[in-house]
């Protein structure tokens, strides 16, 4: 057994808990579409089944190699190395952004917010620099963590909705909406890194299936946190707010028994920013090997650790930088980053199928 | 080996958290703190902000008061944090109180005061006090945590008329800019009392809604209360009773996209819980009906007046028409001062036992 491999099931894990707890705290910042943004990812969930769906259709026995290299396959040395820089750069970029957003959550009055986000990248290295099953394993377990504090902030929640907030919308929020979903896309199109590293998931006959839930939870999940956001909020203050998932959170507790779970909850969180890195330094480390022709290494993921550390740390001093960076560029760079690699995926099957055929 | 020694010496860097790169973060010692309850806030004459905290009475202890002065709030009441004997922390505050002066220009800066440290909890209730100065009520020997805590018990049992949360007053105040303010009045003997609902749209108090109309302001915000009232029957005998709110319902009529009126109808079971059984429960009926009936118009006319739906009639109506939300929200504005209003009361007598 090569314990290298991991499963369709556990591939998607890492990705729900990556782009779950990134949802969180980005998602509810797309305020274009106002009270409706929680319509967004429900109307987000066909266009991913479908995709889904054209994506593993004649799949189920084909061999499966990494992107980076059929991309070195289909466009030559040169054009394929120049492809894997460009998407090793914007996913420095997502891990850059992703520590910055790390260190902000975490920020304390007194010390460096960087002590937490480093020690998560450090912690994410560590998993790097060891077997790939072996951090899909631990994610599946944060997966049940997270699952079970989300089961709990729903039920606490609920009872504060006002439906008057979330239930009544205006045109104007409903003609916002398809801007919502693409900015929703881009941020989700992070997700499309497991692709680098696609030779290291095996496949079976039932993963159809296993990814269209895990797809449908990821989305009905945010779309339920926006609706309790939203309807506790209201549109107009959710604008208003830096972390309104974490203000929510915060506001939540029973009374006499446990109260203000903000910190408990943006340190559970760090178990999603944890998925995230992993997700960004294995493809990273793939990518790197792929550019520079070299067997994968872990220096590499070191080093991108490292460099994304410090870059962060830059960003976080300029706070407005940093809100530009996840609300303008994340969502539209994402769109157009994952729109290229679903060509060029699309292009790496054409161009096999006529090797095939010939 | 080289591994493990610089794992150590990685370990004794960042435990000695002195000259690393960055400082560690430390733990605040819960010991050391005064945990206040309540955070008090007022204007001063020559414009700089007031505050006053102070944490809750227990066993033989009394409540401590710490007071900060400053231009803005942050900073009264970061001088407040340090101004007595122990570090004073906002953490667990419960009740926010805002005098008069305060609130008129000064709440938006409250909310996102709140909002963006972090540090109060968004479910905090938001008192006003009317009519008197912060100092009447930070007396030696005066719990003002325990008072405001009865005070809310008594909202979330629905024996006292609702409070409201931070959350949900920021949250009306950034949706339709107005909002309906608890206010609090000290009594004769120094004790605070609920005394009616301040009125604020657009940062500005522009009133109150006192004694029946606070009530009926109330029941239109479709809450869920009961309360007592006395009522005279043949002239002498007199009968109380307790009526249960189960909220309004707000419906509007709409003809050819055009809003024409608004039908809000009540549903109320009362309860008979002094006095011998009514014979006439016709008349006893009709008294209730036309009461409840006189609070709801009073209020509404108020509210009316100075044009401040600060009861959200517009989102339940808008709720019970979703179909129609887009000419309810786009007409309201001008309609609503003058929308005609039919009010109906649906009352459910019990005889009691």
């Amino acid at each position: 057994m090569n314990y290298q491999m991991i499963s369709v099931r556990q591939a998607l894990t890492l990705l729900l808990l990556a782009l779950f707890t990134m949802g969180t705290e980005l998602l509810p910042a797309l305020t274009q579409a106002g009270a409706a943004l929680w319509l967004a990812p429900l109307l987000c969930l066909p266009l991913l089944l479908l995709g889904l769906n054209l994506f593993s259709r004649g799949q189920a026995t084909a061999e499966r190699r990494d992107l980076g290299d059929e991309l070195l396959r289909v466009a030559g040395p040169v054009g394929g190395r120049l492809l894997c820089l460009f998407f090793l750069l914007w996913g420095f970029v997502l891990l850059t952004l992703g520590t910055a957003r790390c260190a902000a959550r975490l920020a304390t009055a007194e010390g460096s917010p960087l002590f937490f986000a480093a020690l998560v990248l450090a912690l994410s290295v560590w998993m790097a620099r060891g077997k790939l099953s072996a951090a899909a394993r631990s994610c599946e377990i944060f997966y049940r963590i997270l699952a079970v504090a989300m089961l709990g902030v729903l039920l606490m929640a609920l009872p504060r909705l006002s439906p008057g907030y979330v239930l009544l919308l205006r045109r104007a929020e409903l003609v916002a909406l398809p801007a919502a979903l693409l900015s929703l896309l881009g941020l989700l199109s992070a997700g499309l890194y497991v692709l680098f590293f696609a030779g290291s998931v095996s496949r079976r006959e039932s993963d159809t299936r296993t990814a269209y839930r895990r797809v449908s939870l990821l989305l009905v999940s945010l779309s339920v946190l926006l609706f309790l956001i939203l309807g506790s909020f209201g549109a107009a203050l959710t604008q208003k707010l830096e972390r309104p998932f974490f203000q929510m959170v915060a506001a939540l507790g029973v009374s006499g028994a446990f109260q203000r779970l903000e910190a408990l909850f943006s340190a559970l969180w760090m178990l999603g920013d944890l998925a995230f890195f992993v997700l960004l330094l294995f493809a990273a480390k793939r990518l790197t090997a792929t550019v520079t022709g070299r067997k994968e290494s872990a220096k590499s993921a070191v080093f991108f650790a490292g460099a994304a550390l410090f870059a962060g740390a830059l960003l976080g001093r300029y706070e407005g930088l940093l809100r530009v960076c996840q609300e303008i560029l994340l969502p539209r760079g994402g769109l157009l980053v994952g729109a290229l690699l679903l060509v060029l995926l699309f292009w790496t099957r054409v161009g096999r199928k006529s090797v095939e055929e010939q | 080996m080289k591994r493990a020694l610089a794992l150590v010496l990685l370990l004794c860097v960042a435990l000695s958290a002195c000259r690393v790169p960055f400082s560690l973060p430390r733990a605040q010692e819960p010991r050391g703190l005064a945990l206040a309850g309540l955070l008090a806030a007022e204007r001063q004459d020559d414009g700089s902000l007031r505050v006053l905290s102070a944490t809750q009475a227990r066993g033989g202890e009394a409540a401590r008061v710490y007071e900060g002065i400053g231009a803005s709030l942050a900073e009264a009441v970061g001088r407040s944090r340090s101004a007595g004997t122990q570090t004073v922390s906002y953490a667990h505050v419960e009740h926010l109180l805002v005098e008069e002066r305060f609130v008129s220009g000064s709440l938006p800066d409250l909310f996102s005061f709140c909002f963006q440290n972090g540090e109060q909890s968004a479910e905090a209730k938001l008192w006003l006090l009317r009519d008197a100065p912060l100092d009447t009520l930070f007396v030696p020997d005066a719990d003002p945590v325990g008072r405001l805590a009865v005070l809310r018990a008594g909202g979330e049992a629905g024996t006292g008329l609702p409070d409201l949360s931070l959350r949900a007053a920021a949250a009306g105040w950034a949706e339709h800019g107005c909002v309906l303010l608890p206010t609090l009045r000290p009594n004769e003997a120094g004790e605070l009392v609920f005394d009616s609902y301040g009125i604020i749209k657009d940062g500005a108090l522009l009133g109150y809604l006192e004694g029946e109309t606070a009530v009926g302001a109330a029941l239109l915000a479709g809450e869920e209360l009961h309360w007592v009232e006395s009522f005279a029957l043949d002239g002498e005998r007199r009968v109380s009773l307790r009526l249960f709110s189960k909220g309004c319902s707000v419906r509007p009529l709409i003809q050819k996209g055009v809003l024409k009126s608004l039908i809000i109808s009540c549903r109320l079971s009362g309860e008979q819980s002094e006095g011998w059984a009514a014979e006439d429960l016709a008349a006893l009926r009709a008294q209730i009906e036309r009461r409840v009936r006189w609070e709801l118009e009073e209020a509404s006319l108020l509210l009316r007046a100075k044009n401040a739906d600060a009861t959200a009639l517009l989102r339940q109506a808008g709720l019970r028409e979703p179909w129609y939300w887009e000419t309810l929200a786009g007409q309201w504005e001008e309609r609503f001062a003058t929308l005609p209003i039919e009010f109906e009361v649906e009352l459910r007598l019990d005889q009691g036992t």
